[in-house]
């Protein structure tokens, strides 16, 4: 029998394909918890933060902004209830990015998150996305101090 | 539970090198075949493993004088320790990101990702919150606030170190009051750039860091560090000794509107004359 931290490692694993990858919305609705906390820090562009809307806009938000949006593992680490997961994301520029009309150019982004799992659903993460990168990669206020 | 030999290489690093400065222990904590996947902006290439894994804590520690992270979780899996930190600091040193520093206090996250090999740190990959730092150091700062008044005295003593001293009239008053001065020294904003003159001809590369900083009222105190190679001669008394020197110093300031009005300073003179052989060192 799998361990917890098995489970859990495969629970984000799936939830990194169905959501991020697929689009599969309604997936979180399977893996998060009614109480999920957000705490990633630079949110400028996820509104919400308690709740499963928090990761449901930040997908939503994402997979707009880049209809072929792709998290590719690069390591995951867990220890019991937490699971860490360090990706490569992928993307053409072909929606509106939150505020941002379509650029057309492709991004490649760092992308790190902390996840705390209870009873095999996330009840918090912290994310840590190379949004300075981003900006710079589509050209938008890359220079110091931003705008 | 006792912490792990990798958890502990990690927080050695973190407590020791980033906090501290502690630049000399890296060999005992990096593998000489380390990769870093995410060299952040403005780090130099070259040199030898060990000089690359220094010059990232030496660049953060010369913007940010009084750096410190806190070690928020370490996750552990085999070969790898995932780490989440959160840096303060205050922007008091070096520009950063191509910003000019502020006396900013900043709060940001950061993850690693640490591979490890034989009880050393072979492969990393990072990602600090770059953006929200930059929002947070590009911020301005509200007319007649704390922040404001950090932000003045943080210039002054910036401007100073890069003898920029035509700029003084953008803050500093007219009436400027040194209360510390040379013996003969003028007053007002003129008499001023004659005494950092006398030490910038004393020490051509002198540098002033504030470590800390506080802001209450219309006050600004800080302490720091003095830098500089003594290549000429010192208040006319003594001849150059071509020594790197090294001295401490206390500088309080009153700022109102936007400008420096007032000026206290008070150096370990004892310290710099021992150094430079003038009085025995006991």
């Amino acid at each position: 029998m799998a361990t917890e931290q098995e489970r859990n490692k495969a629970v984000i694993l799936q939830m990194f394909e169905e959501t991020w990858n697929r689009g599969n919305l309604d997936y979180i609705n399977l893996v998060v918890a009614e109480d999920f906390r957000d705490n990633s820090p630079t949110h400028s562009f996820t509104t919400p933060l308690l709740g499963r809307q928090a990761l449901y806009y930040a997908v939503k938000g994402f997979r707009e902004g880049f209809s072929d949006f792709h998290f590719q593992m690069i390591q995951i680490v867990a220890e019991g209830a937490r699971v860490t997961y360090l990706g490569r994301a992928t993307g053409t520029h072909d929606g509106t990015f939150f505020d941002i009309p379509p650029t057309g150019k492709k991004v490649s982004l760092i992308g790190m998150n902390e996840f705390h799992l209870v009873g095999g659903k996330i009840v918090e993460r912290w994310s840590f996305f190379d949004m300075l990168g981003m900006m710079q990669q589509l050209g938008i206020g890359a220079g110091p101090g931003g705008h | 539970m006792a912490e792990s030999y990798n958890k502990q290489v990690y927080r050695r690093f973190v407590e020791e090198v980033i906090n501290k400065g502690n630049i000399s222990i890296i060999p005992e904590l990096y593998h000489p075949d380390y990769v870093d996947h995410s060299a952040p902006p403005g780090a130099p290439h070259g040199g030898t493993v060990f000089e690359q894994v220094a010059a990232v804590p030496k660049m953060f520690r010369g913007a940010f004088p009084d750096v410190h992270f806190t070690i928020e979780q370490m996750v552990e899996e085999g070969d790898w320790v995932a780490t989440r930190v959160t840096g303060r600091a205050q922007h008091l040193g070096r520009p950063f990101m191509g910003m000019n520093p502020t006396g900013r206090k900043v709060t940001w996250g950061s993850m690693g990702f640490f591979r490890m090999k034989d009880g050393k740190i072979i492969e990393h990959y990072g990602q600090p919150d770059l953006l929200g730092l930059r929002t947070q150091l590009a911020a301005k700062p509200e007319p007649g606030s704390l922040d404001e008044n950090r932000a003045v005295v943080t210039r002054y003593v910036y401007e100073v170190n890069m003898q920029n001293f035509d700029a003084f009239d953008e803050f500093v008053d007219p009436n400027f009051v040194d209360h510390d001065p040379i013996p003969n020294q003028k007053p007002g904003i003129p008499g001023l750039k004659d005494a950092y003159r006398m030490f910038t001809t004393a020490f051509p590369d002198v540098w002033f860091t504030f470590e800390d900083l506080i802001a209450e009222g219309d006050m600004v105190i800080g302490r720091g560090v003095i830098e500089g190679t003594h290549t000429g001669n010192f208040m006319g008394m003594v001849p150059p000794t071509g020594k790197k020197l090294h001295w401490t110093g206390t500088r309080m300031f009153r700022v109102k509107n936007g400008k420096v009005t007032e000026g206290w300073i008070n150096l370990d003179f004892l310290g710099l004359l021992q150094q430079m052989g003038v009085i025995p060192q006991t």
